[in-house]
Order: C-alpha cells, then sequence, then structure tokens
C-alpha cells in the first residue's frame, strides 16, 4: 500500500475525528472510504495511536473466558480495556472498534447507530465488496423472480377469508344480482326461456328470477377445480351436442367460470354471496383434496353417469311446469339453502349423523358437480344417458324442490279452562309437484330469503333418491337456523301462549 | 468454533504494512435440503375438528410402537384394545392408545365464562398442573383409567403410548411398564461432512421489545458476515454454512399480554412493530447478502398463531428477499445441510410441556418430545394447532442429527442416544435478546459452544469463584 494512500487516509480520519467531532467506526470508515475492513481496523489503530492524548477508542475483544470457557465478544472502552482483557483466557479477536474525540467511551448504542448512517449515503450496496467473507449462494433474484414471489400466496386467500363471512352473511338477498350476472351471459346462450333478458334489465329483483342461472354460476364456481374442468371436457361432447353446438356451451361455460372465480376473487367483502359460493365450491375441494384429487375424480364421473337420466327426467317436467316466477324463486331458495346448507356442514359436524355422511358424499360429488348442473340445465329435454354430466344435484334440485305456500289453517284446542278455542294460524307449507317425496310439513315462513327449502335439495343432490329423501329433512333442521328457523321457532312459541289464553 | 487462532489475534493491533491484511474469503459452499413441505398448508380449512387428527396421530404412531413393543416385550403379551378387556380377567395385556390427563386447572372456556360472571379477574396462571391429575389412556373407542408407574407430571396428552399392565378392580388399569414410540436413526443414513462446517442459531431477537439488542446483533451480523475480528475469526467465520432465526426474531412478547380483552389497543404496538420488521430487513439484508438465511416464525412474530406457522411472507422483508439466500421457513423447520438432517421448533411446544407438566428442565423436555416421537403433543389440546385430518406432520418418524428448540430462557445442550445407537444434538436455543448469545454448531461432529456479545455477567464470574 502506497504511503501517500494512509496518509491520506489517517487526514480524512482526523478530519471526521477532530473537526467534525464524529465517532468512526471500523465499519463505517470502511463504508466511507471504501477500503476493506480490515484495513480500516489498521488505520484506526494507527491513529489513535498517533493521537493518544486528543482521542480515544474503544475496542473489540473476543475469544474464551478465563471463569467458564465461554465464548464472549465485548466492545470496550480503552479505560476498562486491559481490565476486560484480563478476563479472557485466549484471544481469537482483537481490534479497535471505533474512535472519538469524546474521552468517555460513547455508549454502545450510540455505536450502532453510527453503523448504521452510511447506509442511506452508499444505500447498502457495499457490503459485499468491503468484507471479509464473500458467498457465492447469495444472489440477487432476478426482478421477474422477486414478482414471482410476491404472487405466490394470494390464491389460497380469498378462500380462506371467504368461511369467515359465511356465517354472519347468512342468506342476505343483495347477492342475488352478482351471482346473476355471471350467468347470465351463459342463461342467454343456451336457455331461450329463461328470463335472463328480465334479469338483466330489472337488476336486483331480476335476478330473482335467474334462480336457474344462479344455480348455474354457483355450479359453476364450486367447479373451478380442475376435475369440474376435466370432467366437463370429457364429457361434455356427447350429450348436449344435440341440442347445442358444443362449442358454444363450452365456451359459455367457461366464460361462467372465470367470472364467477373474478368476482369471488376480487370482492370479498362485497357480496356475501359470493363468498358463500365460494367456500361451498371450496368445501368439496379440500375435503376431496384429502381423498386425493383422482378419487374425487373418478368418484365424480361414477355418480354423474348413474344419476343423470332420472334427474334429468325429473327436472324437465317440473321446470316446463312451473311458471317463471315461482320457478324463480324456488330456485333461488334453492341456491341459498345449498349455499347455507354447506355452510352449516362446515361450521357444525355436530348433530346427526346423516349429516356426516352426507357431507362426505357431498364432498365427493361436488367438485364436479358444477359443470354438469350447467349442462343438465341446459340438457334437461334430451335425456341422453350418454355424457351428460349426471348432475345428481339437478336431479335432487328438480326432484327436491319444494315450495311452500302460506296457508291459513283453523287451529281448534281445548285451553286449560276448559273452552274450546278456534284460531286462524298462519303456516307455512311445503309441497312439490314432481317429487312427493318431500311431504315434510314446513311452517318455514315463505319470505325469499328462506333458504330452507333450498337447503334440501341441494343437500340431497349428492345422494341417491332414497338417501335424499332421509337427507333433505336432517339438513333442514341444520341449515334452517338463519332467518327462517328464528321466525319459526317464534311462531310455534306464540301459538303456545295463544293456546293458553 | 476452535479458537487456535490466537497467534492471528492482534494483527490488527498494529500499523497497515506491506502485508496484506485485505484478505476475501469464500464461504463455504453448502448442500441444503428443504424437508418442510409438511408444514406448509396449501388448502386451509378450519371447518374440521381434530378428531381425525387425533385418530390418525393414533394410527401412524401405532404403527412405529408395534415394532418397539415387540422389541420391548416380546410376543407373548397380547396387544389388545379396550374393548377386548373382559371384566375380572387380570391376564397382562398391551393396550396402545394415546394419553389424556385430566388436570382440575387446565384452562376452561367454560370456566372463563363462569368465572366472568363474577367479574373477578382471576391473576392468569403459568402452572397448571395439580396433585389430583389423572391420566387416561384412550384408543380408537373407549378410555381407562390408568394407575401405577406412569406419573401425570412426566407426560402431557396427547402422547401416544404403549402400556403392558392388567385391569385393576374399578375399570381401572394398573400400569407396569410403558412405552413410547421413540424412532430409530434414519434409514437412509447421511453422510456428515470430513471437515468443519459451522452453522449458527439464534432465536428471540425481539427487536420490537427491546431497544438494547441491537447492538449486540449487529455485532453478531457483522461477526457471522465477517467483518468484525481478526483475520483468524474471519476465516472461520467463512466455514459458517447457514445462519437460523428460531423464532420471535420481531417480538419475544404477547404485545398486550394482560389486556386480551381490549381488542382497541392491539393497533398501537403496531408502528413499533413495523419498525423492528424494517430493522430485521436491514439486518437479513447484510447477513442474506452473504450467506444463506433462514429465518422462522415464532410464537409473537407476525404469522398465524397456530402450528405449523407459515413462512413469514417475503413481502415483509423487501430488501433481504432480494436474495436467493433468504429462506423463509416454516415453523416447525424440517431441514437438511450438508448431510445433517435438522428438526426443530420456535420453542411452543416445549413452552406449553413446561407450563402443564412437572419437568422443569427445558433440556428434559425436549428429550422427552424426541422420546413420545412427537414434535408438538399437547397440539391440539393445549396448543393452538391446524385441524390436520389425513396426515399428523407432527411425528418425529426418523430420528433426525440435530433437534432444536428456540426462545428458551437459557442455553442447553447434551446428546441423546437412540436404542441403535443413534446420536441426537438437542438444543435449546436461548433467547438472544436477554443472553445475547447465540449457539454455534458444528456439523462435523455435532458439538456445539455459545457466542456470547457483550461482557461476561456477574453470574459467570462467580463461576469462577
Amino acid at each position: 500500500m502506497a504511503e501517500n494512500s494512509e496518509e491520506m487516509y489517517l487526514q480524512n480520519i482526523e478530519e471526521f475525528v477532530l473537526d467534525e467531532d464524529k465517532i468512526v467506526t471500523y465499519k463505517w470508515l470502511s463504508k466511507s472510504l471504501n477500503i476493506h475492513v480490515n484495513k480500516s481496523k489498521q488505520l484506526l489503530y494507527t491513529f489513535c495511536k498517533n493521537k493518544k492524548d486528543s482521542v480515544s477508542a474503544t475496542f473489540l475483544i473476543a475469544g474464551k473466558l478465563r471463569c467458564n470457557g465461554e465464548c464472549h465478544m465485548v466492545v470496550v472502552g480503552q479505560d476498562k480495556y486491559e481490565e476486560t482483557k484480563s478476563l479472557f483466557e485466549s484471544f481469537s479477536s482483537e481490534h479497535v472498534y471505533s474512535v472519538q474525540k469524546a474521552l468517555q467511551p460513547p455508549a454502545l448504542s450510540t455505536l450502532y447507530s453510527v453503523d448504521t448512517q452510511p447506509v442511506d449515503e452508499k444505500d447498502g450496496g457495499c457490503f459485499d465488496s468491503l468484507g471479509a467473507i464473500r458467498c457465492k449462494e447469495s444472489v440477487r433474484r432476478a426482478a421477474e423472480e422477486l414478482a414471482l414471489l410476491r404472487i405466490t400466496v394470494p390464491p389460497p386467500q380469498p378462500t380462506k377469508a371467504a368461511p369467515k363471512q359465511l356465517k354472519p352473511s347468512g342468506a342476505s338477498p343483495s347477492k342475488e344480482p352478482k351471482k346473476a350476472s355471471p350467468l347470465k351471459s351463459k342463461t342467454e346462450d343456451k336457455k331461450g326461456n329463461e328470463p335472463a333478458a328480465k334479469d338483466k334489465a330489472k337488476g336486483g329483483l331480476a335476478a330473482m328470477f335467474a334462480a336457474q342461472t344462479s344455480k348455474a354460476s354457483k355450479s359453476s364456481a364450486s367447479s373451478s377445480s380442475t376435475t369440474a374442468k376435466n370432467n366437463t371436457a370429457s364429457k361434455k361432447p356427447g350429450g348436449i351436442s344435440n341440442f347445442f353446438s358444443k362449442v358454444s356451451k363450452e365456451e359459455a361455460l367457461q366464460k361462467n367460470e372465470k367470472i364467477v372465480i373474478k368476482e369471488a376473487s376480487s370482492d370479498k367483502s362485497n357480496s356475501k354471496e359470493t363468498a358463500k359460493g365460494e367456500k361451498a365450491s371450496e368445501e368439496p375441494r379440500e375435503s376431496s383434496d384429502g381423498v386425493s384429487a383422482k378419487k374425487a375424480n373418478t368418484a365424480a364421473v361414477k355418480l354423474e353417469t348413474k344419476p343423470s337420466p332420472d334427474i334429468k327426467s325429473k327436472q324437465q317436467p317440473k321446470a316446463t311446469t312451473q311458471n317463471k316466477k315461482r320457478r324463480s324463486k324456488a330456485q333461488e331458495k334453492k341456491d341459498d339453502g345449498k349455499k347455507r346448507k354447506r355452510i352449516m356442514q362446515i361450521s357444525d359436524s355436530s348433530d346427526d349423523e346423516i349429516f356426516d355422511e352426507e357431507e362426505k358424499v357431498s364432498s365427493r360429488e361436488q367438485s364436479p358437480v358444477p359443470v354438469l348442473q350447467a349442462k343438465a340445465l341446459e340438457s334437461d329435454e334430451e335425456n341422453d344417458e350418454d355424457v351428460i354430466p349426471p348432475t345428481p344435484e339437478a336431479g335432487s334440485s328438480t326432484g327436491r324442490i319444494r315450495r311452500k305456500r302460506k296457508v291459513i289453517k283453523d287451529n281448534t284446542f281445548m285451553d286449560g279452562d276448559g273452552y274450546v278455542v278456534t284460531q286462524k294460524v298462519t303456516e307455512y307449507e311445503s309441497y312439490s309437484e314432481s317429487d312427493n317425496e318431500n311431504q315434510e310439513p314446513k311452517k318455514m315462513k315463505d319470505s325469499p330469503a328462506s333458504a330452507v327449502v333450498s337447503k334440501e335439495s341441494s343437500a340431497s343432490s349428492s345422494k341417491s333418491k332414497d338417501e335424499k329423501s332421509k337427507a333433505p329433512g336432517s339438513k333442514k333442521a341444520s341449515p334452517v337456523n338463519h332467518k327462517s328457523p328464528a321466525k319459526n321457532k317464534q311462531q310455534s312459541l306464540m301459538n303456545f301462549f295463544k293456546k293458553k289464553d | 468454533m476452535k479458537l487456535n487462532v490466537t497467534d492471528c489475534a492482534g494483527r490488527l493491533m498494529a500499523n497497515p504494512s506491506e502485508e496484506s491484511v485485505d484478505v476475501v474469503i469464500d464461504r463455504v459452499d453448502s448442500k441444503f435440503q428443504d424437508h418442510s413441505d409438511r408444514f406448509r398448508i396449501v388448502n386451509k380449512d378450519f371447518s374440521r375438528q381434530y378428531f381425525h387428527f387425533y385418530a390418525e396421530r393414533l394410527s401412524s404412531m401405532k404403527e412405529l410402537l408395534l415394532p418397539r413393543i415387540n422389541q420391548k416385550w416380546g410376543n407373548d403379551i397380547p396387544v389388545k384394545t379396550l374393548a377386548d378387556l373382559k371384566e375380572d380377567s387380570t391376564d397382562r395385556c398391551i393396550i396402545v392408545g394415546t394419553l389424556f390427563k385430566h388436570q382440575e386447572l387446565k384452562p376452561s372456556i367454560l370456566k372463563e365464562i363462569s368465572e366472568e360472571n363474577q367479574l373477578v379477574p382471576l391473576p392468569p396462571r403459568s402452572e397448571f398442573t395439580h396433585d389430583e391429575d389423572q391420566l387416561i389412556l384412550e384408543d380408537e373407542l373407549q378410555r381407562i383409567k390408568l394407575l401405577g408407574d406412569l406419573s401425570p407430571h412426566s407426560v402431557i396428552t396427547g402422547v401416544v403410548c404403549a402400556v403392558l399392565g392388567a385391569e385393576h378392580e374399578g375399570g381401572k388399569f394398573r400400569v407396569e411398564e410403558y412405552c413410547f414410540p421413540t424412532p430409530c436413526g434414519p434409514s437412509r443414513p447421511l453422510t456428515p461432512p470430513a471437515e468443519d462446517r459451522y452453522i449458527v442459531l439464534v432465536s428471540g431477537l425481539d427487536l420490537a421489545g427491546s431497544a438494547d439488542v441491537l447492538f449486540p446483533f449487529e455485532l453478531l451480523v457483522d461477526w457471522v458476515s465477517g467483518w468484525l475480528g481478526d483475520v483468524g475469526e474471519q476465516k472461520n467465520q467463512a466455514l459458517v454454512s447457514r445462519i437460523l432465526f428460531a423464532g420471535n426474531s420481531i417480538r419475544c412478547k404477547s404485545a398486550n399480554r394482560g389486556a386480551a380483552l381490549q381488542h382497541v389497543s392491539e393497533g398501537l404496538d403496531q408502528s413499533n412493530t413495523l419498525d423492528a420488521v424494517k430493522t430485521l430487513d436491514d439486518f437479513l439484508e447484510q447477513l442474506s447478502s452473504n450467506i444463506p438465511v433462514d429465518i422462522m416464525p415464532g410464537e409473537f412474530d407476525p404469522s398465524n398463531c397456530t402450528l405449523p406457522q407459515q413462512p413469514l411472507h417475503c413481502c415483509m422483508f423487501p430488501k433481504a428477499a432480494a436474495f436467493k439466500s433468504l429462506h423463509s421457513s416454516p415453523n416447525p423447520y424440517d431441514f437438511e445441510v450438508d448431510g445433517r438432517r435438522i428438526i426443530g421448533t420456535a420453542g411452543q411446544p416445549v413452552d406449553d410441556i413446561a407450563a402443564f407438566t412437572r419437568i422443569s428442565d427445558r433440556l428434559e423436555i425436549l428429550q422427552r418430545t424426541l422420546e413420545w416421537g412427537h414434535l408438538a403433543p399437547s397440539s391440539p389440546d393445549t396448543l393452538r394447532c391446524y385441524p390436520f385430518s389425513d396426515t399428523d406432520p407432527f411425528i418425529i418418524k426418523e430420528l433426525p442429527d440435530v433437534y432444536f428448540v428456540g426462545n428458551q430462557p437459557s442455553y442447553q445442550s447434551k446428546i441423546f442416544r437412540g436404542d441403535d445407537g443413534k446420536e441426537v444434538r438437542l438444543i435449546c436455543i436461548p433467547k438472544f435478546y436477554l443472553t445475547k448469545t447465540c449457539v454455534v454448531l458444528n456439523l462435523r461432529n455435532l458439538e456445539c459452544h455459545t457466542m456470547t456479545f457483550g461482557e461476561p455477567t456477574s453470574e459467570d464470574m462467580e463461576v469462577e469463584k
């Protein structure tokens, strides 16, 4: 090393310490003069030897302690230097850590702040060159890679968020519009008779009419899982081809899926429905995940193929017979119910065994279902057993759709005092046209929000008929709990009191 | 790390001379493999209950147990389920099941609610054992109370165990001997490095809570990255192939402990945490530009609170994440470096067991969990945990080479020897903010020692006398 540069460096240090009154640490010096750390340590040593009287130094001592043989690394002022040094049995390092004008050694925290200072000058970029160790593995990531890293996490998040929202949300009618909209495209394409056009025009209310569509959309959402896609891809061609061209169908489906997915991810808070839908979709996926996607896939396929004919036949009559309004309502309800039901399933593994059973079955089937359903809707009229996805849901839904009517009944009974009392009681009665399976008396309110009806249908979807008939009842109990159940209870309670009066 | 470099020490206490000290050493290469995928949760579904988790644990640990039962007690004694036990028969048999410890003092939400009504806040407990604690063994279907040797204070709920004994009157089971599913050595032995290789283990920086940790931590970082020290020291540091932060780097204590009910107050500490994260980012940047870094989340870090904790997202460390050498890992963490398999947690399981048993020595607890073959047996009972359904990732199926736990009150270490002679280095990594101490482990011979950044405490000095 040239004497000159050394001289220059020493002058620099002198300037820093004496003129600018700075605390100069080896690290800071190394960074600001851009010299190797070891050299800066030596320079500091030389400097404080030359200026003993006017500056003080702190030293770093590292080594084994005499007392317990442990390794320590200490930074001490020169006043305690000898004393501290005597504690050590052997040394691994010893050098000047910092030099400053004040005779009292600075607090250690001050030293830390000194070291962080130069970072803003040099922007920390000089780390590699000045230290004594180089590391080949420390390579900066490419910008693209970084970007990728940042993105990796997001996808699962929306789904995660969904579950939480589900419960509180209940079945809020506000959802409908959103769902309906994605569906529209589909419905328009495929179902001329559907009130899709109206939906658009009317907005929120109209959305209700689009129940079918919403259903479809939901299914599509849930189907977003790859399995569903696969199914559709493989199975579709045959069945639908009769009615519509394959291409159009597929396109529509894809559209739907995309839209739904987008929605789901974009607005968590926005629509509870979407959240629900997502969750619903999520559940099957997850549960099936455990089993492995393959299983789910195959299982789904099986299920689909079998039930389809029955379902279709059932569905059709219903759909055609009912007037639009009713139908849409019912379906809507179904939809809600489904969602709710699923939620319930997820949330409380509680009550009945049936529930568990169902869950299993449904979880397996559900992922494929959505697409199928969509198809089913379209291809209702054709009963080809061929490729058209069995849409267990469809079957269940069609067969199961239950509507409720308001019925005023006379209730006559003897009260406590022996008087015969006749009361008019408003009750909700469920009836279904096509399927007489579900005769369960429902005393639910008919408010559009009440998803009870729909629940059953959705629940049953995955099951075979027999199972279905059982399932709905049991399910009902659990899913109902949002609005309708509460109302129900109240009503009955009221009844109770009235009677006594 | 050996300190046979005293001849070099002091070379920097001299004037710059012709003999150049501007050495630049290449850090050793290291082979690294992450085996922690089982701790990374892809599908987050919290709708399940924990039954499946226990069932899965029992069934998979039963498989591990059966060979050991054979080995220990031979084939003569039948392995039965509780349902097979007949009344009045006093034949000896073996039962495999999950231990459940009935604890009077175990926190219960129901109790808390009922106590809330009286509006008298109870002092938070840190010990939950009681003399009346009872052990119950649960198999797939039934449960039975245990009598005998097995002390409830030395085990914890969730441990799978085989007990040898006979049914006692009153529907209890008298335990003569017991056996835990202690894993054996790895089926695929690794080849340890032939030369000295080191890794540095740190935990509990508590950057948000302790201001006085900054300078020691800077020393640590400078030391590891080759800024500090003499040439000899730097040469030694070049042999360090990794540095691992075993949790609680940002915070070591709950920000609002004791004020758990005041949700409002949570916002207050955020800026503090933010600053700490930035500081950590700066340090990590310097480190990761110089050495491969693993950073695990800890109990109080901004990660999820259920085990397994997911890796801190790289967006938290925008500067450091620019380097490929920054490796954000889950907690627990299972990896392989230079032919050594290393597993460890950030400390929650051991802390939890310390609170619910009467084993006070952290190192012993660590060893117990190894003997029990489970990283976190008390989850999900008293330790929050993700509801796995088809797998229990915490089961230790093979003995690792190093088994560490972070955030312990003091440094402790020893060698655990498995039945087949396999040696495992157990390490309790101390909290850095309290002790200013990190652990240096030699991968070649599994020796380890500490490095403390600060003056010896008076306690250390007393040892001398």
